[in-house]
């Protein structure tokens, strides 16, 4: 209590619990609310995947294999050469995949945002650093109207 | 008639004051404002870099800046507590009616945690501390200036801008984010409270939910740097209000009126612009 007895040490110790109560809510935030582990790449390994319709994909979307994330889209651009979409997915080094493994996009719920779903193939080699795979697309809710619609006009 | 040249650091005299009926007057009167803008906001630019370039003093003692830390982050935190959790009670049961109505009321955690950090988090703090902080610091340093405290300074050879405002700046820099922070946690504290225990909410869904959605750096560390901007602000205006006022006691009172009106403008539109930039 000695410390407290001068009026310019009371407000150190004021001041300092202050910082030092936000430094704690800032982890408290860090760990609790926000999702600190997507600070920062490079803990994973990319995997391009090229998809013909990505859907409403978007950058940061999950990655899924039996409903368990294990990485993240990292970026999604289009191939002028081949004409495709292409994702760049960032999976978790702890994770390997099997190379004829299978890639699809699927919505997790009617509303929700869509994320990249792993199927896991039975080939003994891991998939590779950067290998290029071909992935199954999002189903667009329009083709599949308009490929009923056609098959009902066939009929 | 018409003054050539002001001396230094004066305002230019009300255009008011004189009722000239002569084509001259009615341009002069609809050209004063624009004087007088342009006037106080080149004086307002110099001063604030001369608030910044000064503050060597500040960072060799820091005790003056922990001082005003004190006035202005801890005084200015009882409010911050007790205004973030009433806003997280509140957007714990908007987002409960808004959700419910489309069946996802398990996203209200990670709804309250994006619309807090991104945006309800600073501004909120920012008019806060507006009010509570830069009214005190406008308050102060005019009530210095009119009890002629500043001139005694400069007497002293003691600079009163290195001594007084320059550590008022800084620590309203510092304090600023460090307030957000708390109104951040306090909130979803209080969304919390009224989505688990009152609405009956699964806890764990609550905070998976919004690990889930809400960015660490997206979402939480740019709101805390639009708060950097909002102190930084909000404390120039606070401190050039007060430094230029009038020095009477009606001054000193319009003085910090202006403070929280141009100070409240300021948060909200440096967030307008800011946000426009980060998305």
């Amino acid at each position: 209590m000695q410390l407290l007895e001068s009026s310019r040490n009371s407000i150190d110790f004021v001041v300092g619990l202050f910082v030092i109560f936000s430094a704690v809510a800032v982890v408290f935030i860090a760990l609790r609310a926000a999702n600190i582990s997507d600070i920062g790449s490079g803990n994973g390994y990319m995997v391009r995947v090229q998809f013909d319709h990505v859907g409403s994909l978007s950058s940061r979307a999950p990655i899924k294999s039996s409903g368990v994330r294990v990485g993240r889209v990292k970026q999604i651009e289009y191939n002028n050469e081949d004409f495709v979409a292409e994702t760049i997915l960032e999976i978790d080094k702890q994770y390997a995949f099997p190379e004829d493994s299978t890639f699809s996009i699927v919505s997790s719920n009617l509303l929700g945002g869509q994320y990249v779903e792993i199927e896991v193939g039975s080939a003994e080699e891991d998939l590779k650093k950067d290998a290029i795979v071909v992935g199954n697309s999002a189903i667009v809710l329009e083709h599949l109207i308009s490929q009923f619609l056609v098959d009902k006009a066939s009929e | 008639m018409k003054s050539s040249k002001l001396p230094a650091g004066a305002r230019p005299k009300s255009g008011r004051e004189r009722r000239d009926d002569s084509l001259y007057g009615y341009i002069s009167r609809v050209g004063w404002p624009i004087v007088t803008t342009c006037f106080s906001l080149g004086q307002a630019v110099r001063f604030v870099l001369k608030v910044i370039m000064r503050s060597g003093e500040a960072i060799q003692r820091p005790g003056l800046v922990i001082r005003q830390l004190r006035v202005s982050g801890v005084n200015t935190l009882i409010i911050i507590l007790i205004a973030g959790i009433f806003v997280g009670f509140v957007l714990g049961l908007q987002f409960y009616v808004l959700l419910d109505r489309y069946g996802q009321v398990e996203l209200i955690g990670a709804g309250v945690a994006l619309t807090l950090f991104r945006e309800l988090g600073p501004v909120s703090a920012g008019l806060l501390f507006v009010g509570c902080a830069c009214t005190s610091m406008t308050a102060a340093i005019g009530l210095k200036k009119s009890s002629e405290q500043i001139a005694a300074m400069e007497m002293m050879a003691v600079d009163p801008i290195a001594r007084e405002l320059s550590p008022r700046l800084w620590a309203g820099v510092i304090a600023m984010p460090l307030l957000t922070i708390y109104f951040d946690v306090v909130g979803i504290a209080g969304a919390y409270l009224i989505a688990v225990p009152q609405i009956g909410i699964d806890e764990g869904v609550f905070w998976s939910v919004m690990q889930e959605r809400v960015y660490f750096y997206d979402d939480f560390v740019l709101g805390v740097l639009k708060s950097v901007a909002f102190g930084f602000v909000t404390v120039c205006i606070a401190l050039y209000e007060g430094y230029y006022c009038v020095p009477t006691a009606e001054g000193v009172a319009r003085a910090t009126t202006n403070t929280v009106i141009k100070g409240s403008v300021a948060v909200l539109g440096v967030n307008f612009v800011l946000t426009a930039f980060m998305i």
